[in-house]
């Protein structure tokens, strides 16, 4: 997504107009790695206002290496993180994510099937959610989710595994439906 | 049930990469903060208005603009030069709208409240102009007791605020294009500018040449 010169030089100045179309244009992306991160829609939308005073407060210094909806995509989910970190979830998803415990089923999963793979991912715990979102849907590498989660690269790849598996298992019965005539077309979300 | 194969979770995956989500914030509440911040500024209008040096100068300008121009010649008497103050701050009132309270009492006031069209405004505008710029020529021609810097440091000094004056409003003309009071300011910083520049080049050494101040 090309972001027009002007707007971003009019944004930088402080021009609300410029301003605004930056936000229209990517705050449907930036807000919903926001989302997948935090997996609780309130927590989710306290966060993303910080998020984007934080895009704009650095703006100035985007030099324009990369594509701004990479460069604030990466604010985003650094500022996630530390947000989550401040309200004490990181520090139970750090747990998590080196303890196996975590992957344990209760029994509410066992029955539980998710609509979509965004209702699934809620299922996840929170590290298993993180290292799913960053790898999976936002192409992180394990060395760098290890750095952002303060966890090891195995610990990263072990967390994914399940997270996965889990994933699988919640939606089959989506695919199940649509291998039973529709098509596999519906399976994702509209 | 068989679970989803892992070729299927990634279409799904990739759907998901592309799939926006509504906005988690509005723009009001968004722009309230970043307002808080300060990280937007405020309107050209309001930015000017809240800018009270710069309104200043710029009428300043207007009403000293001439005189400073008429410091170059010698000669006139202290009532011309007062009768010709007096009209050149009317108009540069009248034209100003720093000084529109002020301007109660001048034509243009009492011309205001009785426009009939946007172009019975301009005309109003431009002959306010006009009135200026012929106030100042007379000015020019006319000075004696007006105070003036004394010396090239001051005029320096009076040539680097009407730079920063000029740089202001070119960047409001970009916003405002046609702007009738940005570009009159514009118009009348830049006059006052050549003038001040003419002036600077008088108190200068003979053998001296002004490339730059």
């Amino acid at each position: 997504m090309q972001t027009d010169q002007i707007t971003l030089q009019r944004a930088m100045k402080g021009d609300e107009a410029a301003m605004r179309q930056l936000w229209l244009r990517h705050s449907p992306h930036i807000d919903a790695v926001v989302c997948r991160l935090c997996g609780d829609h309130d927590v989710a939308a306290d966060i993303a206002q910080e998020v984007w005073i934080q895009i704009f407060r650095a703006l100035p210094g985007y030099r324009g290496e990369s594509q701004f909806g990479t460069w604030a995509h990466r604010i985003a989910v650094n500022r996630t993180l530390n947000a989550l970190r401040k309200i004490k979830r990181i520090a139970k998803l750090e747990t998590d994510i080196e303890d196996d415990s975590a992957f344990v089923e209760g029994d509410s999963d066992r029955t539980f099937l998710a609509e979509s793979i965004s209702e699934a991912m809620e299922k996840l715990s929170p590290g298993a959610r993180m290292v799913f979102v960053l790898h999976d849907i936002e192409g992180y590498t394990h060395d760098e989710i290890g750095k952002e989660l303060g966890i090891t690269s195995g610990g990263s790849k072990s967390q994914l595994f399940k997270a996965r598996a889990k994933l699988r298992r919640l939606l089959a019965h989506v695919v199940d439906e649509s291998r039973a005539g529709t098509g596999i077309s519906h399976v994702a979300p509209v | 049930m068989l679970p989803l194969s892992e070729d299927e979770l990634d279409l799904m995956v990739a759907r998901e990469r592309e799939h926006g989500a509504p906005p988690l914030t509005d723009w009001t509440s968004l722009s309230a903060a970043l307002r808080a911040e300060g990280l937007i500024q405020h309107p050209v209008a309001s930015r000017f208005a809240a800018r009270r040096w710069m309104q200043v100068a710029a009428g300043l300008v207007l009403a000293i603009g001439g005189a400073a121009a008429g410091r170059v010649s010698a000669g006139g008497s202290l009532l011309s030069v007062r009768t010709a103050e007096s009209e050149s701050t009317r108009s540069a009132a009248s034209s100003s709208p720093v000084a529109e309270t002020g301007a109660a009492n001048g034509s243009l006031a009492s011309a205001q409240a009785q426009f009939a069209s946007p172009e019975e405004a301009w005309e109003v505008l431009n002959r306010a102009g006009e009135e200026y710029q012929r106030a100042s020529a007379y000015l020019s021609a006319s000075n004696s007791q007006v105070p003036m810097p004394s010396g090239p440091d001051q005029y320096r000094t009076r040539l680097v605020a009407l730079d920063n004056v000029m740089s202001e409003m070119r960047d409001a003309l970009k916003e405002a294009p046609q702007d009738p009071v940005i570009n009159q300011y514009y118009l009348a910083t830049v006059g006052a500018r050549e003038a001040t520049l003419r002036q600077l080049g008088t108190t200068l050494p003979a053998s001296a040449r002004l490339n730059r101040f």
